[in-house]
């Protein structure tokens, strides 16, 4: 039953395993100990720049920096290049005269110049961590060499173009971002939260693309709408609300109408809130509602505050509690309407407890009864 | 004349017919069984391997700072079922509420605990009674006694009092109360780390249209240094029992599971580290509380429902972010865990069956829940069966010694390299255990799985599918919370 | 000269803020997390917090109203440190007893000067 064929296989079979296993191993205590070697090596160099780099950003006038800038500037070779990857890293963590002086140095040493160079050549990672560090340094004029980098074929490397393109924050990188995404290139999060910053600077274009075939655009335009509070799209934003096909379009709408904060939504709003068959689009239009700082808003969310459906209801009340100053005299009102609805109770108390009360259970409100 | 040698070699002669019949029916299948399955598992160690390289690559590339500040990440309401947990409780929910993310709530659930854990929590937290504040209606085996916030209002902290229903009771009940957009379970006796919900949540913020669920690594606690709900120093146990877990769990938990993502298939996301959509899990009508594998039926459960009603929809996992939680230390307690999660197995998937090979659930109903079928709920009984009959085919004479060695060649020394090519790849890969003493510790432990454990393991699981079989009720309560915090997890790829 | 405690988990951040305090001359005493921030204020005397909100184990949130409560501390001014993100946890922290925020990324100059005028010339 055995035949000869796997007689004469098992051996071999048995060393191959064996000796894949071994070296495996062997692979295990090279990469270990080569890690350990480097580690050793590298480490005090890194401790040392990032000094250095943390000393040139808290002087506090250029005549101080001169002693710093001498010592980095003496740094050559691997030293130098320690030097400026640090740089990098921190600079997004900070603001100000000391991130520009750092910069200064950079450019300088023609550090910028290297980096857009690189984004043009060398593998995926080199052209990534290039985009990454110009993006860091919000280097405006790396802004279009980086927009090429949305075609490249590695979504890592879309990925970090995108995030270096809302650190620089230059309008004219808009039309690439949204194209990108409508080629599928890459990820609407990182592209809305790309776009946000360039905020009313690129309204033509965004709003030319809210009514695209694409869900994924739509979104992104919606966001971006909403956060910038393009006004202009109010129109479009009302019907995308109600009637656009894709839940999370409503959803997100429904969102940027609250954001935007228009009177006129109140209806569009209400009408999601009460016939939208997903609950993500309810909840979201009654966050937008709370946002919406009229009488008619406030009314609307009273009512829905006493709803028999409990996510509606206490997503309402809450709403209401959030809001300052009215919200606790609002809801002490609706106390007094609907005493035993326990969503309204349950946010009045938490509306009590947020307003400092010492001894909230005096409160002639505080229980249900 | 004495009858007795008659007997026993009528004996042994009816024993060799019937090895030898077994032997003829099954040693070919046996063989190509070991070696489809252990390649299964090289090659979804391998897709993992890719794919998590590809993550690891770009978390080093965008770093967490820049999601910290931008205010796009959805809130989080981390369920904590807890049960008796009087002795860390304070620790790990002020460890939950300071981790790096920049909304967290906290959802305690006390199960009916019969010691101070609510007390405790009251007095620490300064809580004060207040109304439910129920968002979700999932219908629950017991209702609700009672809610607490702390008196200062600040929120971001919720403590239900219940009586006890066991742990997805539990949860179901926190879902009700939770109000952020993504909910998470976390047992209150694991660990995570300080930035693993912000690594966590990078499927929703890629895709916030389609993702519904995402899931990070589980990993083993057990002689880790930890303070304050934080683990301090990554160790290996010494001793051989959480050791071999560990091993298991990289395999199967860590880079298994990330292979599945890769290939849009996956179906579990471990209930001990798992965030979903708030809105899609109310929907759902949440957990299963009368499924003992309820983390397995949940998402089996979210892929069913969104592809029979055609919603397009993803499941993301991502290996980085790690939850540290307590292995079984002791075989009574591991055997418990294992059956156990056989048990649930057994039940999603017969729960589940008409998912099996229908071309309507795509890659799930076609090549997923197949493989479970085959792979994960079948294997201890070709293990058992394999077990037996070569030792005693050889013993006989009816099986030549070759074919003993092929069978261990492919269902133990192939397995052996597979978890060898696991611990090498997360040893070089996710960096966890630096030293030079954990790792050897992670090597001897794959060779040790093979004397004992591994079928320990395969019989434990036999008897987890035999209870099922039998169809004795689950013990709710103080059982259901019994193999600590990895017992939220069912099991694949041991 | 005032000593000023520095509580981030961040190492960047952590190291400017006490190199540019030391340059202006305070004494600097730093912490890690929110745990040794409570273990340095216990011990030493302090006369200025800054405390990131988000550290791993005890939040800046938590070791303000930890000490809001003890004597000798509970006027200690307290400027926290937030990603922007964060607006719910500004409110928070006012609640919790915070006396001033900046927001990350942030200038290290003006950091500074709202320290310098917390202290008092």
């Amino acid at each position: 039953m055995l035949d000869r064929v796997t007689q004469a296989v098992l051996p071999w079979a048995l060393a191959g395993v064996l000796g894949a296993s071994l070296a495996l191993l062997v692979i295990l205590v090279v990469v270990q100990l080569a890690r350990r070697l480097r580690a050793g090596r590298r480490d005090p160099l890194v401790e040392r720049g990032h000094a250095l780099v943390i000393e040139l950003l808290a002087v506090d006038s250029d005549e101080e920096a001169a002693g710093i800038r001498a010592e980095l500037e003496a740094l050559r070779g691997r030293n130098w290049e320690i030097v400026v990857d640090e740089a990098f890293r921190v600079m997004p963590k900070f603001e100000g005269a000391a991130v520009e002086r750092l910069s200064s140095l950079l450019v300088e040493r023609g550090v910028m110049e290297s980096q857009l160079a690189r984004l043009g050549r060398g593998s995926a990672l080199g052209r990534a961590r290039a985009a990454q560090n110009l993006g860091n340094a919000r280097w405006a004029a790396a802004a279009q060499p980086i927009a090429g980098l949305l075609a490249h074929g590695d979504p890592d490397v879309r990925a970090v173009a995108v995030r270096a393109l809302g650190q620089i924050s230059d309008p004219s990188t808009a039309g690439a971002v949204i194209r990108a995404v409508a080629r599928g290139g890459v990820h609407i999060g990182p592209a809305i939260e790309a776009l946000e910053p360039m905020g009313d600077r690129i309204s033509g274009e965004i709003l030319s693309v809210l009514r695209d075939p694409l869900p994924e655009v739509r979104s992104v335009a919606v966001a971006v709408v909403g956060e910038s509070r393009i006004r202009a799209a109010l129109g479009t934003l009302h019907d995308l609300v109600v009637n656009d096909e894709d839940r999370d379009v409503r959803r997100l709408t429904a969102l940027a109408l609250g954001r935007i904060g228009d009177d006129t939504s109140v209806r569009y709003l209400v009408a999601s809130t009460t016939a939208d068959p997903a609950l993500s689009v309810a909840l979201a239009a009654i966050e937008a509602l709370g946002q919406i700082t009229t009488d008619e808003a406030m009314e609307v969310l009273c009512l829905f505050a006493m709803s028999d459906d409990p996510a509606v209801g206490m997503a309402a009340a809450n709403v209401i509690a959030d809001i300052p100053l009215v919200g606790l005299t609002t809801l002490r009102g609706l106390r007094v309407k609907a005493p035993r609805n326990v969503s309204i109770a349950a946010a009045y108390q938490r509306c009590v407890l947020a307003s400092g009360a010492d001894d909230p259970e005096s409160d002639p409100q505080w229980r249900v009864a | 004349m004495d009858p007795c040698p008659l007997a026993t070699a009528s004996f042994v002669d009816g024993l060799r017919s019937v090895v030898e019949a077994l032997v003829v029916a099954l040693s070919w299948p046996i063989i190509t069984y070991f070696l489809v399955l252990n390649t299964s598992f090289l090659a979804l160690i391998v897709l993992g391997w890719s794919s998590s390289y590809r993550d690891r690559r770009r978390a080093h590339l965008e770093g967490a700072e820049h999601l910290l500040s931008s205010g796009r990440v959805a809130g989080i309401s981390l369920v904590v079922p807890s049960y008796n947990e009087e002795v860390g409780i304070v620790e790990s929910i002020q460890a939950l509420l300071a981790l790096t993310y920049p909304e967290v709530e906290v959802v305690v659930v006390n199960d009916g605990s019969s010691d101070r854990t609510l007390q405790i929590l009251i007095e620490r937290f300064s809580l004060i009674r207040v109304e439910p504040q129920t968002h979700g209606a999932i219908t629950t085996r017991v209702e609700p006694t009672a809610t607490y916030i702390p008196r200062d209002g600040r929120g971001g902290l919720l403590v239900v009092d219940k009586p006890n229903s066991g742990r997805s009771d539990a949860i179901n009940v926190g879902i009700n109360h939770a109000s952020k957009d993504l909910v998470a379970f976390v047992d209150a006796d694991s660990v995570l780390e300080a930035n693993a919900l912000l690594a966590v949540v990078q499927p929703f913020l890629d895709d916030p249209l389609r993702c519904i669920g995402s899931g990070g690594s589980i990993r083993p606690i057990n002689h880790c240094v930890v303070d304050r709900g934080r683990v301090l120093e990554v160790r290996m146990s010494p001793k051989y029992l959480p050791r071999i877990q560990a091993v298991e769990y990289i395999r199967a938990y860590v880079l298994g599971r990330q292979g599945w993502a890769r290939a849009h298939a996956l179906l579990l996301i471990s209930g001990a580290f798992g965030v979903f959509r708030r809105d899609v899990v109310l929907s759902a009508g949440g957990l299963d509380s009368y499924c003992i594998g309820e983390d397995l039926e949940l998402v089996t459960r979210l892929h069913a429902l969104h592809r029979r009603s055609g919603t397009p929809y993803s499941v993301g996992f991502v290996a980085e972010p790690t939850n540290w939680t307590e292995v079984p230390p002791t075989i009574s307690v591991l055997a418990r865990q294992r059956r156990r999660w056989h048990r649930g197995l057994w039940e999603v998937l017969w729960k589940h069956r008409r998912m099996c090979l229908n071309p309507r659930y795509g890659r799930i109903g076609m090549v997923a829940i197949p493989y479970y079928w085959l792979f994960e709920m079948i294997a201890p009984l070709l293990e058992v069966i394999g077990m037996i009959v070569v030792p005693l085919g050889l013993a006989l004479g009816v099986v030549p010694w070759q074919y003993a060695v092929l069978f261990i060649l492919v269902a133990y020394t192939y397995g052996f390299f597979v978890s060898l090519a696991a611990i090498v790849i997360d040893t070089i890969h996710f960096r966890r255990y630096r030293r030079g003493k954990d790792i050897r510790r992670a090597v001897t432990a794959v060779i040790a799985e093979n004397f004992g454990y591994r079928q320990m393991t395969a019989v434990w699981r036999l008897q987890g599918w035999w209870a099922a079989l039998r169809g004795k009720t689950a013990v709710w309560g103080v059982m259901s919370r019994q193999g600590f915090g990895g017992s939220s997890t069912s099991d694949e790829g041991s | 000269m005032p000593t000023i405690l520095v509580a981030d988990d961040d190492p960047d951040i952590r190291n400017l803020v006490a190199t540019k305090l030391r340059r202006a001359n305070y004494d600097v005493v730093t912490a890690v997390d929110g745990a040794e921030a409570l273990q340095v204020l216990a011990k030493t005397h302090v006369d200025l917090g800054v405390l990131d909100i988000m550290m791993p184990g005890l939040s800046g949130l938590d070791v303000i109203r930890e000490i809001r409560g003890q004597e000798g501390l509970a006027d200690l001014p307290l400027i926290l440190l937030t990603a922007r993100a964060e607006e719910q946890d500004v409110e928070r922290g006012f609640a919790a007893g915070a006396t001033d925020y900046v927001t990350k990324p942030f200038s290290p100059r003006a950091l500074l000067a709202r320290i310098a005028s917390r202290l008092g010339p």
